[in-house]
């Protein structure tokens, strides 16, 4: 009797191959689109949503911004080729389109950012302990003061505590001036939270 | 907020920045709406069904700022500074349409009896002695030779990235 020979998801599901290698054999092999969104999605609809959070500030350009990395995702998945790992890849459609967001709304709002922003930070409570939206609130305030690739740094660090291995091949930089970038972001953040008297 | 696995992270808050050490400790992230996720896909789906919008060829317009204005105008003056001292140097008959160094070659070769000897033997040392000084000035003096450039570039955008508008247009 001739042994069945494991189709290719079988094999990956048997052999323990990793979430990004199945979700791409779904997508570009199997042409299975519902299970490879599905588990996609599970994956990394979270993460992502996290790291353009992080970047854009409120939810509602969190939403906007998300969509349309997710929709771009999908669209251009049969070009993805597997040069660099698919959550690099994904990272790095999100900081784009991300970045792409806040050069827009500051071109929208040069005029205003200035003033009323820094204002803001200047009411923030002098409290000795703070709650958790508050703190949030001031964390997204100094990192908005940050410039796009500094902000950018603090956010796959600090937030998805991405290494400087996949920063590196997420962002195209050398991890020596990923590492200088995430330095001047963390005392420029400290410090402005300190300012505000936030100690927690 | 994830937990944070990464100890080489927690090690260089703890160092670096020991408030916003304690506020990854607490780990707060703020509430979604309810659902927001399965919502999420929703309209990401109803997206993607509907057809990609053709792509269009539109001209990038030229953004005005102050920085690009200063720069253009200080590139203008430097051009009318360089164009009027052209037009004032005093011109040597004959030498009107001299434009490249191989008619400048060709020019000195056949007027050589012209020139005073004595003059160009001084010219020729002087020319050996500067081009020596030059050369070995550039391998003592330029500390950027060994940096390879892509880092040089990151580090130069880094700085730019600190400076603003203000102090850069001052700086022009």
């Amino acid at each position: 009797m001739i042994p069945k020979i494991p189709t290719k998801l079988e094999y990956v599901e048997d052999h323990g191959v990793s979430v990004d290698e199945q979700i791409l054999y779904l997508l570009q092999v199997k042409g299975d689109f519902d299970k490879g969104f599905k588990l996609l999605m599970e994956q990394y609809e979270e993460r992502l949503y996290w790291h353009i959070r992080g970047m854009v500030n409120t939810h509602e350009n969190a939403n906007d911004v998300v969509q349309n990395t997710l929709v771009k995702v999908f669209r251009n998945i049969a070009k993805f080729k597997g040069q660099s790992k698919l959550y690099t890849w994904l990272y790095r459609i999100a900081t784009n389109e991300a970045l792409t967001f806040l050069k827009k709304e500051q071109r929208r709002h040069s005029e205003d950012l200035d003033g009323e922003e820094k204002n803001h930070l200047n009411t923030l409570p002098a409290s000795s302990s703070v709650d958790g939206e508050q703190a949030w609130e001031a964390l997204q305030k100094a990192i908005e003061q940050l410039p796009d690739k500094q902000k950018t740094v603090f956010v796959l660090r600090y937030f998805d505590e991405m290494s400087y291995r996949d920063m590196s091949e997420t962002l195209k930089t050398s991890e020596g001036a990923l590492k200088a970038s995430f330095h001047h972001a963390l005392k420029k953040v400290e410090k402005y939270l300190r300012e505000t008297e936030l100690y927690c | 907020m994830r937990n944070m696995k990464n100890k080489e992270l927690h090690k260089e808050l703890k160092e670096q920045a020991p408030i916003l050490s304690e506020l990854k400790k607490k780990g707060y992230k703020p509430t979604l709406p309810d659902g927001y996720f399965e919502q999420l896909r929703r309209e990401v789906r109803a997206q993607l069904e509907t057809p990609a919008p053709a792509k269009s060829r539109h001209v990038r317009k030229m953004a005005f700022s102050p920085l690009r204005l200063a720069a253009s105008v200080s590139l203008l003056i430097g051009l009318s500074f360089l164009l009027f001292h052209f037009l004032r140097m005093p011109q040597l008959s004959g030498t009107e349409n001299i434009a490249s160094a191989e008619e400048i070659e060709a020019y000195v070769f056949s007027h050589i009896d012209e020139f005073d000897e004595d003059m160009l033997l001084e010219y020729y040392v002087a020319d050996e002695a500067n081009g020596k000084e030059a050369e070995s000035a550039t391998k003592e003096e330029d500390p950027f030779q060994a940096i390879p450039d892509q880092e040089l570039d990151e580090y130069l955008d880094d700085i730019l990235d600190d400076i603003d508008e203000t102090t850069l247009e001052n700086l022009l």
